[in-house]
């Protein structure tokens, strides 16, 4: 399935009104800055619309998985660099990260505090990271079914904590509230 | 006084432990000590009151007859310009005949600890001679000054006993207290008029105690130091295994506790085996052969696991975490040198682990092929339960098992896959894993005893039903059910072997509570009703109208199928769990098989982007029965209530009454070591 997105929607556009936009929480440090709604109620900007291949997380590697370490199937790899739609669950985690948060093919919770790095995510499991102009934010968890695009980034990632990531979806901007009284901003910057 | 110097208690406490012997160094060197600084002794380990307190009880500290352990002190000096040139430990005022290593806190030490503090060491060192013994440290400063701290330690004597244990069994149900037993019971066993259908296997082991859980520094313990206190006799702080604290940043050079399998390996040559439903490197099977201060620390802990397998015997490895053992090229991989460690082969600090232990040095490589390494090391490796089911056991030297990435799907899941029982979404979750062929616990149990058999000094295995506990945290009811379900299987299996094995010890017992679970009642409606009553919403009727207490939750009634496990987990008047150790949660009674609501909601919709309302945070919310909860955080959490331990087997009888963690240690060596004795009050 194809689908249209928009791009080009960075700009601090104002959107007092909206209220129902709550999908993702303020870093404290950037209340407002991050401002940015829907692309139709943003008059006088053009959009350029680009194509976004849906990829199924079973697409991601050969499944079942081998003996040893995973094969990224050759659709991963044909897509690594594109444009793709995921369809997967926001995990729910205690250490929440600015910019970034993972997204697997069912839903699950991760207690940071109770396991550490023992975990029950998916191998395929997929490191979202927010567009650079919300790199600052922290994301509320979301239940339910997430629908996001970006580019697809395939390949090893070390973070400062020893974290490995192979999959990653750099995410086109999603929509902010626009209140900045959202209070469930409890995350940690990790 | 030094302006780097840390806060007065430490300084304070080591000279409540002043001996006369110190008096006199005091003296000898000119004056008192309030107006006059000198060196300061921070901290003394082994842990003990009489350092810390002063008070020479109760005795925190014991070893068996020969048990090794680090001995270790933090010394500061007492002005930047100085340092600590020499430090000696006595045991009984005798000078302890080892190496001490001097470690310079100028760097590596916790941001808390003077830069001008030393750590001393000595590595394992061990004692025979049963009794209360005082550990004293001497340092001496460069401009003379010396400071003697003291503290003490115990050796538990050994009786001299009837039939050695062989072969010794935990079965450690991580999480499992009295609420998860019953709860395993009621659905998986039924009851008739108040009396049990079909009994655990755990209710049949004859002896069954009552322990305390607390760890080193809280009364709520985490899984390490649970573990830990087992199998090394001693409380360890929470995040920490095998070790005593330090000051140091390094995760790996802390001061060591021999543990069970260690002890048992160099003195009787007994194999180790370790099980877990969880990633290999958790807290509770590394809590059995791995010393790290950093449960986290995955890359290092699976490394020990293979590189000290000479000390700790380690013969069987199952569970889950394959990313730790992949080299980093490989996808999947999770090895990182921040969570690896490497001892200096130029730094005493910790080449004298090597060097005293007998233990590998260990290196950063992330690209090692751990899996490589251990088939190298004679590891038959199964990555699925086929390849463990095909696998000759009576043939298979050591073994291997990592059937998950990290930990491994819970028995519902894997019972769902068996069953060929897709979620709403039209999947398997094992297939969501791209893992669609893990074995059960019970599976692993028994080829665990298979491989383990064939060792002819005997073995200590331990399994652990590792979600039960992860499940409880997520206050997922039916998933930590049906694993505490599997776990009772595997803790069959044991039984059956020690039925046919008699020099077997087969202990059932748990970490800790986790999440405060209790068994408030049953449903009073049938499932259909509870739907309808989900959707009108509210405590008005998801609680009034469902929740049946005393009479009227009767005996909720599962039927099981012929794989063992319930049918069905939305059953009419089901069994209804309750969460005192909670945090907020919305509540709908039913098996949480997918994301409840709204599951097809979708994030960012096609453009043009349409309004749609605000729920980021609430789950369940066409419920609308919120209980609001105690703790903090999205998770339920360990509690301090004591848990149930059972025993079967040669030795069991020893297993009674209300018992410290640390203390089952020396149940199991005493009988294990010395032979198996009748506790005080049964002879």
């Amino acid at each position: 399935m194809k689908t249209t997105i928009l791009q080009n929607v960075t700009a601090p556009l104002l959107a007092k009104t909206l209220s129902w936009c709550l999908l993702l929480c303020f870093n404290a440090d950037n209340a407002l800055a991050q401002d940015i709604k829907s692309t139709h109620e943003v008059p006088g900007i053009e959009f350029q619309p680009i194509q976004a291949t849906d990829l199924a997380f079973q697409d991601l590697f050969k499944s079942p998985i081998g003996p040893k370490g995973m094969e990224f199937s050759a659709k991963a790899l044909a897509l690594s660099g594109q444009r793709v739609a995921l369809r997967g669950y926001m995990v729910k985690t205690d250490l929440a990260q600015k910019g970034r948060f993972l997204l697997a093919p069912q839903s699950l919770e991760v207690n940071e505090d109770d396991d550490g790095p023992a975990n029950d995510l998916p191998v395929n499991t997929v490191l979202v990271k927010l567009d650079p102009s919300q790199e600052n934010l922290i994301m509320v968890h979301q239940d339910g079914l997430l629908r996001l695009e970006g580019k697809l980034e395939i390949g090893r990632q070390e973070n400062s904590r020893g974290e490995v990531s192979w999959i990653r979806l750099l995410s086109t901007p999603l929509l902010v509230n626009v209140s900045g009284t959202n209070t469930q901003a409890q995350g940690k910057d990790i | 006084m030094n302006p780097t110097m840390t806060p007065t208690q430490p300084r304070y406490r080591a000279q409540r432990s002043i001996t006369p012997l110190l008096t006199v160094a005091f003296l000898a060197s000119g004056f008192i000590s309030s107006v006059w600084a000198a060196p300061t002794v921070t901290r003394l380990t082994p842990p003990s009151e009489l350092f810390t307190s002063g008070q020479a009880a109760p005795l925190i500290a014991r070893f068996l007859p020969g048990q090794r352990f680090d001995l270790q002190a933090t010394i500061a000096a007492d002005d930047a310009s100085k340092s600590i040139t020499a430090v000696q430990f006595m045991v009984d005022q005798k000078p302890v005949k080892l190496q001490v290593s001097l470690k310079d806190c100028s760097s590596g030490c916790l941001p808390k600890i003077a830069k001008n503090s030393t750590i001393a060491s000595a590595r394992a060192y061990s004692i025979m001679t049963p009794g209360v013994h005082t550990l004293s440290v001497k340092a001496e400063q460069s401009d003379g000054q010396s400071v003697l701290a003291q503290g003490n330690f115990e050796i538990i004597p050994l009786s001299v006993g009837g039939h050695k244990v062989k072969n010794i069994i935990i079965m450690l149900g991580d999480g499992m207290g009295a609420a998860q037993r019953t709860a395993a019971r009621i659905v998986g066993g039924g009851y008739a008029q108040g009396k049990v259908i079909t009994p655990l296997a755990m209710d049949t082991f004859p002896v069954t105690g009552m322990v305390k859980t607390s760890s080193l520094n809280s009364i709520v313990t985490d899984s390490a130091p649970g573990m830990s206190s087992y199998v090394s006799g001693n409380k360890n702080n929470n995040n920490e295994e095998g070790v005593f604290p330090d000051d140091t940043l390094d995760a790996f050079d802390n001061p060591r506790i021999e543990y069970l399998s260690e002890y048992l390996h160099r003195t009787q040559g007994k194999a180790l085996g370790v099980v877990t439903t969880a990633d290999v490197f958790d807290a509770t099977p590394a809590a059995n052969a791995v010393h790290t201060s950093n449960r986290g620390a995955g890359t290092g802990i699976v490394d020990q696991f293979l590189d000290d397998r000479d000390l700790s015997g380690l013969t069987v490895l199952m569970g889950g975490g394959r990313k730790w053992f992949l080299p980093s090229s490989t996808p999947g991989s999770a090895r990182s040198d921040k969570s690896d460690y490497a001892f200096s082969s130029t730094d005493a600090h910790t080449a004298l682990i090597a060097k005293a232990w007998g233990a590998k040095s260990g290196k950063l490589d992330t690209g090692r092929d751990l899996i490589a390494d251990f088939q190298s090391a004679g590891f038959t490796y199964a990555p699925t339960r086929s390849a463990l089911q095909s696998m000759d056991a009576a043939h298979t030297e050591r073994l291997l098992g990592l059937f998950a990435f990290s930990n491994m799907n819970v028995a519902l899941d894997k019972i769902d896959g068996r069953r060929g029982q897709a979620s709403s979404l039209g999947t398997r979750v094992v297939d969501d894993f791209g893992l669609p062929d893990q074995p059960m616990l019970d599976e692993m149990t028994d080829k665990a005893l298979a491989v383990l058999s064939t060792k002819k000094n005997g073995f200590v295995l331990m399994v652990e039903g590792a979600s039960i506990d992860k499940q409880a945290h997520n206050m997922d009811t039916e998933r930590w059910i049906l694993d505490t379900m599997e776990f009772d299987k595997a803790i069959a299996r044991a039984q059956d072997y020690a039925k046919k094995h008699k020099d077997t010890l087969v202990i059932v017992t748990a970490d800790h509570e986790c999440a405060g679970t209790a068994l408030i009642g049953a449903s009073m409606v049938s499932d259909a009703q509870l739907i309808e009553l989900g959707k009108a919403g509210g405590a008005a009727n998801l609680r009034d109208k469902v929740v049946g207490i005393y009479a009227e939750a009767g005996f909720p009634k599962y039927t099981l199928a012929s794989d063992g496990y319930p049918q069905a987990t939305n059953i009419d008047r089901r069994l209804l769990v309750g969460y005192g150790a909670n945090p907020d949660r919305n509540e709908d009674w039913r098996t949480n098989d997918r994301p409840i609501q709204d599951s097809q909601q979708p994030f960012i919709k096609q453009a043009p982007l349409n309004a749609y309302p605000a729920n980021a945070t609430d789950r369940d919310v066409d419920g609308k029965f919120l209980i609001t909860g105690q703790v903090p955080g999205s998770d339920a959490v360990h509690t301090a209530t004591d848990i149930p331990l059972s025993a079967f087997g040669l030795g069991a009888w020893s297993f009674t009454g209300v018992m410290d963690n640390t203390d089952v240690f020396f149940k199991i060596a005493q009988s294990a070591v010395g032979g198996v004795v009748l506790p005080t009050g049964f002879k």
